[in-house]
């Protein structure tokens, strides 16, 4: 009986399976548009939960390691449903638009801010997923420009920063926007010649290629070493690290919305909804940075060993999970610089760094 | 078709990524509650009213962290295709990694003649 | 791999590596000394020279044949060298102890090798990248004096029409590449065009791009302006030098290049050459500065060297056409002593004046009166530039003149030497205007002395001058070889 219902359910599938494909090869747009259209649902879904869970799991962390409880009430011991609490607070509060504002700049900027995230989302591969034997690469695109697409994307969110800060008119808010410009100036540099020693030494910018060039170092016959460019590339490790944190804005880095000098800095004038976008973009930012390094330089979904095609899922998250950990305890334990002291560090410490990292890794990649 | 592979996906991620925060705002717009009261729409300035525009000039020490950034991010921009090109198995000049490498020394060298000389004229100090 | 591969192979490019070195080692070496960097900028151009005389007749192509070492480019390569040296001779004086005379010296040097890579490019790409290096370092050059309102304002112009023209000639390259499909000259000029509307806009938009450059008539407004508010030696170097670049491009693109489309287009060159010369002559007549006069003596001058083209695109025979261009080469090299020199020589007034705290307008005709009773070398030398200029035998400008005038006659266009004669007779009346200011004039101003550094380049330059003018044998028989390029 059981047999005779799957049998009609495999015909069914199979019949299914048979009619998307003449579909999809008489419409050749139909499976990109498909793809995207059901990528662009789940990613923004798991962004918006993950980005929950990441708000919560650093309001605990944060307490834990000031010896505070943090949220406590709502839901449980561990505070869980503190943030359903606030997203309905949020919801219900009223919609504030200052009189001085710029009304497209004030509404256009957490457009451009989530814009940014979620298309960078779009370029990265996460893991395969292994479905009746046939491997699938958890990715909306597989661009041979992956990395160089995700960097300019990620890039674009200092305009949505830019906009709020001059769009909302206050004083606070300006200085912040200047001050988030001048130190994206100063670390994108470094950024970007960190991903061009990283693509010179694997060869390519496609994510996958770098990341299987990861897996171990077989080449040179150490089979369970990980050829992670935190092995290979320990300065550009450092130089990444420092200079994605300041790209992402946190602690150390975060002069633009200092709260003690800024008050919230270039987003002071937001409230409600319009505040919680640009609140979330942040998270996905941190979000997508620590997947964006853990893909460069932790190997991405690959241990140095072989494993089943559906474990790179869980492999890839645990990592970034233990990436975002790591920026929750730099953010809670270092001061804040002070925004010469950021140009200073840029400029002069990780500009010839990096450029120092470049001739290694272009050395050693003449002979890998 | 790995164009519209790799690129139509991206096109409906920029549909949705306009369409979530305009959703939102136009759904916060019509189950927000309204209060009557100016005074709320002042931009913040810790209670006091805020005196003068805030569209204030700013440094001019910007000017030349521009300039010396534009050069950079450009020569970023150029060492992208040269680092995908380096170790490229399809490309049969000989010796080709050898002359991308060398080329690519001096491009870095003459930048670095200029990163030296903006440092040493002080165009990378904040305050000056 | 090896240093002799790579000196036998990439030996050719060693002027311009060298000249590239020493001005990176200038501008690092400013920062911290500053008297010994007019030296160093000198001593680089003379090895630089030594190593492209040596080299003269070479021929060579470089890097999948985007440049190309022949006698054309090295003859260029000469005359911007001569032309730079001068400068920098000139610039020890001017801009002695001046606080960035690193950044002078390395603009300087930087400007001169975009220049011998233009004179060395066989490819649209590298010709362009080239021009806009030889261009950019100008525009900084002309505003130097940055304290002279005069001189911002030249930089300004000179630098919003340049980048004008730099677009302008940007997209014409671009029509031709989307024509042909290849940015090689030597492709460029085995194909075969079809009259059409894109290569119509092509050359229209290629000839006002480099025509900004070399100041011809509707391209022209920034010149006077440009070349009266920079300071001296750089307009020297401008008129001399830069300008040069315009043509050796032109000559390269229209000549050589576009070679199938030349010949539809000798009425335009006519037009143009002729309006040049006139426009420059009589505008020339009304100057009072100094400076402004020759710079539209340069625009007529331009239109001369212009006949080359006209001459060339009408006729096919190969002699005439050896005659037209070995004549415009040997006018360039005689224009770049007689205009460099005779800027200097205005140069040098000007600098006594500044240095005898006379406040007066620094190149007013005035200023001349009786100057060869207070500076009778820098007198004497402009006397000569001066006629020089005009065309009077024993001069380098009479040979230049004699020999394009000629090329015109036999190419058939009688009718454009007469009318390029009639100028020259006009363009004596505002040279001898200033010669009679000179030595008829009672002296206005008391001057102290002249200035070594300059009357040194002026020397030199009036040594060119004259030279050219007694004994141009064997500098004609040069011109003539390397213009056999062009057949």
């Amino acid at each position: 009986m059981i047999g005779m219902v799957v049998e009609e359910v495999g015909t069914v599938i199979d019949l299914l399976h048979t009619y998307l494909i003449h579909i999809f090869s008489q419409y050749p747009f139909l499976k990109p548009l498909l793809i995207g259209f059901v990528g662009a649902c789940v990613i923004t879904g798991i962004l918006f939960v993950a980005g929950m869970f990441v708000v919560w799991l650093e309001r605990k962390f944060s307490a834990d390691m000031q010896t505070r409880f943090g949220p406590n009430r709502v839901g449980g011991r561990y505070g869980q449903l503190q943030l359903l609490a606030d997203a309905i607070k949020l919801f219900t509060k009223e919609d504030l638009v200052p009189e001085t504002a710029d009304i497209w700049l004030f509404t256009g900027a957490p457009i451009i801010a989530i814009l940014s995230a979620l298309m960078m989302a779009a370029g990265m591969p996460f893991g395969y997923v292994e479905v009746f034997g046939k491997q699938y690469l958890m990715a909306i695109t597989n661009m041979d420009i992956g990395v160089l697409y995700v960097e300019a994307m990620a890039a674009i969110s200092v305009f949505g920063i830019f906009m709020a800060g001059w769009g909302s008119a206050s004083k606070y808010a300006v200085i912040g926007a200047f001050r988030s410009i001048a130190k994206m100036i100063g670390y994108e540099v470094p950024l970007a010649i960190t991903v061009v020693s990283a693509a010179v030494m694997v060869g390519s910018l496609n994510f996958v290629d770098i990341v299987n060039f990861q897996t171990s170092l077989s080449f040179l016959g150490l089979e369970h070493v990980p050829a992670w460019l935190l092995i290979l590339q320990p300065l550009g490790f450092f130089v990444f690290g420092v200079s994605l944190l300041a790209d992402m804005g946190s602690k150390p880095f975060d002069q633009p919305e200092a709260e003690e000098e800024l008050v919230a800095g270039w987003g002071v004038d937001y409230s409600g909804m319009r505040w919680a976008l640009i609140y979330f973009s942040e998270y996905f930012h941190l979000i997508l940075g620590a997947c964006l390094f853990v893909l460069l330089f932790l190997g991405g979904w690959t241990l140095p060993f072989d494993m089943p095609a559906n474990l790179t899922l869980p492999v890839f998250f645990g990592k970034v999970l233990l990436v975002i950990l790591a920026v929750l305890v730099v953010r809670w334990s270092l001061p804040r610089y002070r925004i010469d002291q950021v140009q200073r560090l840029g400029w002069k410490i990780l500009l010839p760094l990096s450029l120092v990292n470049l001739a290694w890794a272009s050395a050693i990649g003449v002979m890998l | 078709m790995a164009l519209m592979d790799n690129y139509l996906p991206l096109l409906v991620f920029f549909a949705f990524g306009i369409l979530v925060p305009v959703g939102t705002i136009i759904f916060i717009r019509l189950i927000a509650p309204r209060g009557e009261y100016p005074r709320k729409h002042i931009p913040y300035e810790c209670g006091w009213l805020p005196i003068g525009t805030a569209k204030i000039r700013f440094n001019v020490e910007y000017y030349t962290y521009a300039i010396v950034f534009l050069i950079f991010d450009v020569e970023a921009l150029f060492l992208y295709p040269w680092a995908v090109s380096y170790k490229n198995p399809l490309i049969t000049v000989p010796n080709f990694t050898l002359i991308a490498c060398i080329e690519m020394f001096l491009f870095i060298v003459i930048l670095l003649i200029g990163y030296v000389y903006a440092w040493k004229k002080g165009a990378l100090e904040w305050i000056r | 791999m090896n240093i002799e591969w790579i000196l036998s192979n990439y030996g050719v490019l060693l002027p311009e590596a060298v000249l590239t070195l020493f001005a990176f080692a200038i501008i690092l070496i400013g920062l911290k000394y500053r008297s010994i960097l007019g030296y160093l900028a000198f001593v680089g151009g003379v090895v630089s020279l030594g190593l492209v005389i040596m080299n003269f007749s070479v021929n060579a192509t470089l890097l999948y044949n985007s440049l190309v070492f022949d006698p054309l480019s090295q003859f260029f390569k000469v005359v911007f060298l001569l032309v730079t040296l001068l400068t920098i001779i000139a610039s020890l004086r001017y801009y002695h102890g001046n606080a960035h005379q690193g950044e002078y010296y390395f603009l300087l040097l930087i400007a001169t090798v975009g220049m011998m890579f233009v004179a060395s490019a066989n490819d649209l790409v590298s010709l362009f990248v080239a021009f806009e290096l030889g261009s950019i370092a100008t525009y900084v050059l002309a505003a130097f004096d940055k304290e002279n309102p005069r001189s911002i304002e030249a930089g300004f112009k000179y630098f919003m029409i340049g980048a004008l023209s730099s677009a302008i000639l940007l997209l014409g390259m671009s029509l031709i590449y989307g024509i042909t499909g290849t940015t090689n000259f030597t492709a460029l000029s085995q194909m075969s065009f079809e009259m059409s509307g894109y290569t119509l806009a092509a050359l229209v938009l290629i000839i006002a791009g480099l025509g900004f450059k070399m100041a011809l008539v509707p391209f022209h407004m920034w010149a006077p302006d440009t070349y009266q508010g920079a300071p001296t030696v750089v307009s020297a170097m401008l008129a001399a030098g830069s300008k040069k670049m315009g043509f050796v491009a032109a000559f390269k693109l229209i000549v050589l290049a576009l070679i199938a489309l030349r010949t539809e287009w000798y009425m335009v060159f006519a037009v143009i050459a002729v309006i040049t010369m006139t426009y420059g002559n009589l505008v020339a007549l009304t100057q009072r500065s100094l400076k402004r006069m020759l710079a539209y003596s340069s625009i007529a001058q331009a239109g001369y060297i212009a006949m080359a083209l006209v001459v060339v695109s009408y006729t096919h025979v190969d002699s005439v056409v050896n005659l037209a261009m070995g004549g415009a080469l040997f006018y360039i090299l005689s224009h770049a002593f007689m205009k460099g020199g005779a800027f200097l020589a205005v140069g040098t007034v000007g600098y006594m004046l500044l240095r005898d705290k006379i406040k007066v307008d620094e190149d007013d005709i005035d200023n001349f009166s009786g100057l060869s009773k207070t500076a009778p070398i820098t007198a004497f030398s402009l006397t000569v530039f001066l006629f020089a200029l005009a065309g009077i035998p024993l001069t380098a400008g009479f040979v230049s003149k004699l020999l394009i005038f000629s090329a015109a006659i036999y190419g058939g266009l009688a009718w454009l030497a007469v009318i390029a004669i009639l100028n020259s007779a006009l363009s004596l009346f505002y040279y001898a205007r200033v010669v009679k200011v000179m030595y008829w004039d009672k002296p206005k101003f008391d001057l102290k002395g002249e200035p070594t550094a300059y009357v040194v380049a002026v020397l030199l330059a009036l040594l060119g001058t004259v030279l050219l003018g007694v004994y141009p044998g064997p500098f004609v028989d040069v011109a003539m070889k390397v213009a056999e390029v062009f057949l």
